[in-house]
């Protein structure tokens, strides 16, 4: 019998610099192999934040439509000690399928040209969370439309025909809902860079640059007020990353001396976290 | 004449960039004084939609009035949207230098 390829998911991988770039590495591990299945170990995790489910679902997708690669793994151990990954709906099993916790915003991937799907998913799904703090319907109005900027920007910038992902977790002991969206594409920079003439030079600069009021979205111009008013609601509540190029940025370490993050192995398109806060 | 954005994107969602598109197809060839654009119906507005319709149709055109447009009682944030895609699409880079001397005088 043929030996699958074994790649290991292991330890605790929260939503952070130091989980996200487990995910990537694995990305890069798998990356090696083509047209074969891969049995992925999760036999020595501990922990995974269930809105990853957003980022390891993309890397799943992609390879397996530039690789051609399938995975497997023990879904029964799954099913004992990560049932939030079937909660979520990111794994199927006729055992686990309510989340009666009413702790997860459910696993998704959207076509670029879904805009009802979305919509309806942030609507129904996200914005009626038993986890997100108290919002105003103003508030609620605001992020709303600044994810629909977002989606906006995922469509006409990310310049690949992959889906986008998203995924939310609450977790009560935080007293946090995170919420991930992604997409596939060429992430910030280099649309950035062309608008400014090449005086954008780093995805950091990049990430920095699409926060920035008066880069909201023009005729053929990348960035968004999506961001900037989501930035402007994080700075006072909860906290928001940005993961793009070699870049992880967020606003509780854009407070610090080091500022950013840098991946020796990055991944592709952009990440969004949003940390509500209660 | 009055246009009305639901029936010209056959969809209450002004989101995507294609649909800004058919509109200004639709209003690029009535003149200000006699265009009138309803957003009555319509839930959601996107950025990209509306530099691709209105965004280009006042960089043909120039400034448009309030009277200009239609919105739904519930939806005060369109207006304010297309003021600033207006301010966008006139002002360019000069926006950019205003807000950017703005930020310094703070």
């Amino acid at each position: 019998m043929e030996n699958k390829p074994v790649i290991k998911i292991e330890g605790a991988l929260y939503t952070d610099f130091s989980g996200i770039k487990r995910l990537f590495n694995f990305y890069h591990l798998a990356n090696e192999y083509s047209n074969t299945t891969i049995f992925i170990d999760f036999f020595d995790l501990v922990w995974f934040d269930a809105n990853l489910s957003a980022i390891l679902g993309a890397i799943l997708h992609k390879l397996s439509i530039e690789n051609n690669l399938s995975f497997s793994t023990d879904l029964n151990f799954l099913e004992t000690k990560f049932d939030v990954l079937f909660r979520n709906g990111f794994l199927n099993s006729s055992n686990v399928s309510i989340d009666d916790r009413k702790s997860t915003v459910a696993f998704k991937n959207f076509k670029l040209d879904d805009k009802s799907g979305f919509i309806s998913y942030i609507e129904d799904d996200l914005m009626v969370h038993r986890g997100l703090p108290v919002l105003s319907d103003n508030q609620k109005d605001n992020i709303i439309e600044s994810l629909i900027e977002v989606y906006c920007n995922i469509q006409i910038h990310s310049k690949a025909d992959y889906d986008f992902f998203v995924c939310g977790q609450y977790y009560p002991s935080k007293n946090i809902l995170i919420f991930t969206i992604l997409d596939l594409g060429i992430g910030f920079l280099p649309a950035i860079m062309e608008k400014t003439h090449n005086k954008i030079q780093t995805s950091y600069e990049a990430i920095k640059w699409a926060l920035l009021k008066k880069n909201t979205t023009k005729v053929n111009c990348p960035g968004g007020i999506g961001l900037y008013d989501l930035h402007s609601y994080f700075l006072t509540s909860g906290d928001m990353q940005i993961i793009s190029g070699d870049t992880y940025w967020s606003i509780s370490m854009d407070k610090t001396l080091m500022g950013k993050h840098t991946f020796q192995n990055p991944f592709v398109g952009a990440i969004i976290n949003l940390c509500f806060s209660i | 004449m009055e246009v009305t954005v639901k029936e010209v994107i056959s969809s209450h969602l002004a989101i995507n960039q294609e649909d800004g598109i058919s509109l200004f197809s639709v209003i690029s060839s009535i003149p200000p004084n006699d265009l009138i654009i309803s957003f009555i119906g319509i839930e959601r507005i996107s950025t990209a939609f509306l530099n691709e319709s209105v965004g280009l149709y006042v960089q043909r055109y120039g400034l448009l009035q309030d009277v200009n447009f239609v919105f739904p009682a519930d939806k005060s944030m369109f207006k304010f949207k297309i003021q600033d895609v207006i301010e966008n699409a006139l002002l360019g880079d000069e926006y950019d230098a205003l807000v950017d001397n703005a930020l310094a005088s703070l």
